[in-house]
C-alpha cells in the first residue's frame, strides 16, 4: 500500500547533500547495501533512482524484488544528521525508450562518456520512519521504559564516576 | 493440413495461468505470464490502439483475413524491463489471446477482464524515419527491438528451393522466399554502412545486434556464400566502431570450424548461434528435412562444439523451436516424453559449453505446420526451468542472448538474478 511522503522527507530525499543508501536482498537471502546518490522522489511520489551497472548485485536484487514482491530499504541521512528509513517494493524499471535515453545522456554529461546506464528504477513507498537517534531513543524508551540498565535509575550520589571526575547523568 | 478451428473449451483442458504460477513458486509470476503471452499471443482493443502514436512507437501493419488493414504496436515491454516479442499479426486463434487494453489510464495486459500487468509499447529508433543515399528507408535495412537491432543479410533460403525440404514451422520460406540471383536478394553494403552511422548516433538505444537469415548452401564448399555475406555485412558494420570486437551475434547455418575461424578473425563478431531447432534426431529429419540432408544432426552438433573452441564458452548457443517436437503426426506422443529427450540433448550440448535457449513456437498460417496446437503452459514452464537449470549446472551465462539482446528465450531471461 503506497504512503504519501511528507514535504520535509521529500526535501531530504531530493537534497543532493543528503547521503542515500539502498539495501536489497539476493535470491539467496544475502543482504546488500550500497550508496545510491541518484535517489529522488518523482512527481507521482515514487522513489526513483538509477542503476548504472547491468551486472551489479543491486541490479540483480532489484530484479529479484520486482519478480518476487520483496522489500527494499532506503536510508537518507541529511546534512544535519537526520535519518529517514523508507521501505517499499520495486514498482517498475525502465531500460529503453525516451525516458531512459534522456537519462542516459544526462548521466554521461555528468559522469563522462564512458559511463553506462542500465536502468531507471521506481519504488513504491510503503513505510517511512525517522531513524535519527534522538527521535528513536525518545520513542523506544517511552514505549519500553524498563528496558534500560539499572544504573540509569540510581540516585546521582550512587552513580558511576567518570574519568573527568563528574557524575554521569 | 486443415486450419485449426478455435476451441472454445480450451481453458477446461489445461491448467490455468494462476494454477501454474502456484505450482512453480520458484519462478517469477511475471516470467510465467510472459511465456503464456508468447504462447497465446495478444490482441489490441480500440482503446489500446488509441494510445499508439506512430511518431513515437514502432508499428506493425498487416492484413486481416477480411482484407482490412490494421496497424498495431510492434510489441510490448513489461514492468520488469523485459520485452515481449509477440505480434498481433502472428497471434493464433486456437486459444484466446491476451487482450491489451487501457484500464485506469494505464495500458495493461488482461485476460477475461483481469488485469495482469502494466505494459508499454516499443518506441522506434530515430533512424527509422531516415533514408539512405540510395533512397532505401533505413528501417528496411536494420530492424529494431527496444534494445537490440537486427540485420537480415539475405532474403532467401535454399531449403525452400525443393518443395517439402523447408523447415515445417517456418512461415517465411514457405511464402516463396528464395534466391533469384537478383542484386536486391542481398542487403546492400552501402545501405548498411549509412544506416549504422545513423544508428550509433542515438545514445543509450542499443546493446547488441543479431544477423540472421535463411540458409545459403552454395559456394566452393557448403555455406561458403552464406559465410561470405555475413563477413561482408559485419565488416561494413564494423566501420563505425573503434574497437575490433563489438557486441554482436550471428545466427547462421552450422558452419565448419575453418569457416567459423574466418568469421571470428575477419569481423567484429563476439558470439555465434546455430539452432538445432529440434533436439531429437528422427524428428529433426522430419521437421527440418532440408537441414538434415545438408548437415545431419550429429555434424550440426559437432560444428556447435567447434564454435565453442573458436568463440569461447558462453559465446555460442543453440535453440529449439519449442513445441514442434510434439507436432502431429510424428512428434512425441506425450509432453513427458518430449521433455525427457529435450533435457537429454540439452545436457549433451551444455557439457560441451553450448548455451541453451528455446523460442516458443508460433504456429504460422503460412507454415507447413499450420493448424497445429502448441503444448500446454505447464510444458513450457517445465522446459524453461529445465534448460535454465542445465545452463546453471554447466556455468553457462546467457549474456550473449539475454533479455536485452533478444527477449524470446524465457530460460535465459531467468539469468537476471
Amino acid at each position: 500500500m503506497s504512503v504519501q511522503l511528507e514535504k520535509k522527507i521529500i526535501e531530504a530525499i531530493n537534497d543532493p547533500a543528503s547521503v542515500k543508501v539502498i539495501a536489497t536482498v539476493s535470491k539467496d537471502g544475502v543482504v546488500h547495501v550500497t550508496p545510491k546518490g541518484s535517489i529522488t522522489v518523482d512527481e507521482e511520489g515514487r522513489i526513483r533512482f538509477l542503476e548504472l551497472l547491468e551486472k551489479s548485485q543491486t541490479q540483480k536484487n532489484l530484479v529479484y524484488s520486482i519478480w518476487f514482491d520483496k522489500y527494499v530499504a532506503i536510508n537518507i541521512i541529511t546534512a544535519d544528521k537526520k535519518s529517514y528509513l523508507i521501505k517499499g517494493k520495486t514498482l517498475k524499471t525502465v531500460n529503453s525508450g525516451k525516458e531512459f535515453q534522456d537519462e542516459y545522456v544526462a548521466v554521461q554529461k555528468k559522469l563522462g562518456y564512458d559511463i553506462d546506464l542500465s536502468a531507471i528504477w521506481f519504488v513504491d513507498v510503503e513505510e517511512v520512519s525517522e531513524q535519527t537517534f534522538e527521535v528513536r531513543r525518545e520513542i523506544l524508551e517511552t514505549a519500553y521504559p524498563y528496558e534500560k540498565h539499572v544504573d540509569r535509575f540510581a540516585k546521582d550520589e550512587y552513580r558511576f564516576e567518570n574519568k573527568e571526575g563528574g557524575i554521569r547523568k | 493440413m486443415a486450419q485449426l478451428e478455435f476451441d472454445s473449451e480450451w481453458r477446461k483442458k489445461e491448467e490455468s495461468l494462476e494454477e501454474i504460477i502456484k505450482k512453480y513458486p520458484e519462478l517469477p509470476p511475471i516470467a510465467i505470464l510472459e511465456i503464456d503471452a508468447h504462447r497465446r499471443g495478444v490482441f489490441y482493443t480500440d482503446k489500446a490502439l488509441e494510445r499508439l502514436d506512430e511518431s513515437v512507437h514502432q508499428v506493425t501493419e498487416y492484413t486481416l483475413r477480411d482484407k482490412t488493414q490494421r496497424k498495431v504496436p510492434a510489441s510490448l515491454t513489461l514492468r520488469d524491463g523485459s520485452h515481449l516479442v509477440v505480434g498481433e499479426d502472428f497471434t493464433k486463434t486456437s486459444r484466446d489471446p491476451y487482450l491489451v487494453d487501457v484500464v485506469d489510464g494505464k495500458i495493461v495486459l488482461t485476460d477475461q477482464g483481469k488485469v495482469y500487468e502494466e505494459v508499454s509499447y516499443w518506441e522506434k529508433p530515430a533512424f527509422f524515419d531516415k533514408v539512405t543515399s540510395r533512397g532505401t528507408p533505413m528501417k528496411k535495412v536494420i530492424a529494431a527491438r527496444p534494445q537490440r537491432y537486427s540485420i537480415q543479410p539475405s532474403m532467401f533460403c535454399h531449403f525452400w528451393e525443393c518443395a517439402k525440404d523447408g523447415c515445417k514451422y517456418c512461415s517465411y520460406g514457405s511464402k516463396g522466399v528464395k534466391y533469384h540471383g537478383r542484386p536486391d536478394d542481398l542487403i546492400n553494403l552501402q545501405d548498411v554502412e549509412e544506416t549504422m552511422r545513423e544508428l550509433v548516433k542515438e545514445p543509450g538505444r542499443f546493446v547488441g545486434v543479431i544477423l540472421t537469415g535463411g540458409s545459403i548452401l552454395t559456394g566452393p564448399k557448403l555455406c561458403e556464400d552464406e559465410l561470405q555475406i555475413y563477413i561482408e555485412v559485419l565488416q561494413a558494420m564494423g566501420t563505425v566502431f573503434k574497437t575490433k570486437k563489438w557486441p554482436s551475434q550471428v545466427n547462421s547455418t552450422a558452419l565448419d570450424k575453418e569457416q567459423l575461424q574466418r568469421l571470428y578473425d575477419q569481423t567484429g563478431l563476439t558470439s555465434y548461434t546455430t539452432d538445432l531447432e529440434v533436439f531429437d534426431d528422427e524428428l529433426y529429419k522430419w521437421v527440418c528435412p532440408g537441414k538434415a540432408k545438408a548437415i545431419p544432426q550429429a555434424e550440426w552438433k559437432k560444428r556447435l562444439f567447434d564454435a565453442v573452441d573458436v568463440f569461447g564458452k558462453g559465446r555460442v548457443d543453440t535453440g529449439l523451436v519449442s513445441g514442434v517436437e510434439l507436432a502431429k503426426p510424428n512428434g512425441f506422443k506425450s509432453e513427458e516424453e518430449a521433455l525427457k529427450k529435450d533435457f537429454e540433448t540439452a545436457e549433451e550440448m551444455a557439457s560441451h559449453g553450448v548455451l541453451l535457449k528455446h523460442d516458443i513456437w508460433h504456429v504460422g498460417d503460412n507454415s507447413i505446420f499450420r493448424g497445429q496446437l502448441t503444448p500446454s503452459l505447464d510444458y513450457y514452464v517445465r522446459l524453461t526451468k529445465g534448460l535454465y537449470e542445465i545452463n546453471q549446472k554447466y556455468g553457462l551465462s546467457g549474456d550473449m542472448d539475454s533479455y536485452r539482446k533478444c527477449g524470446m528465450h524465457p530460460n535465459i531471461n531467468l539469468d537476471r538474478i
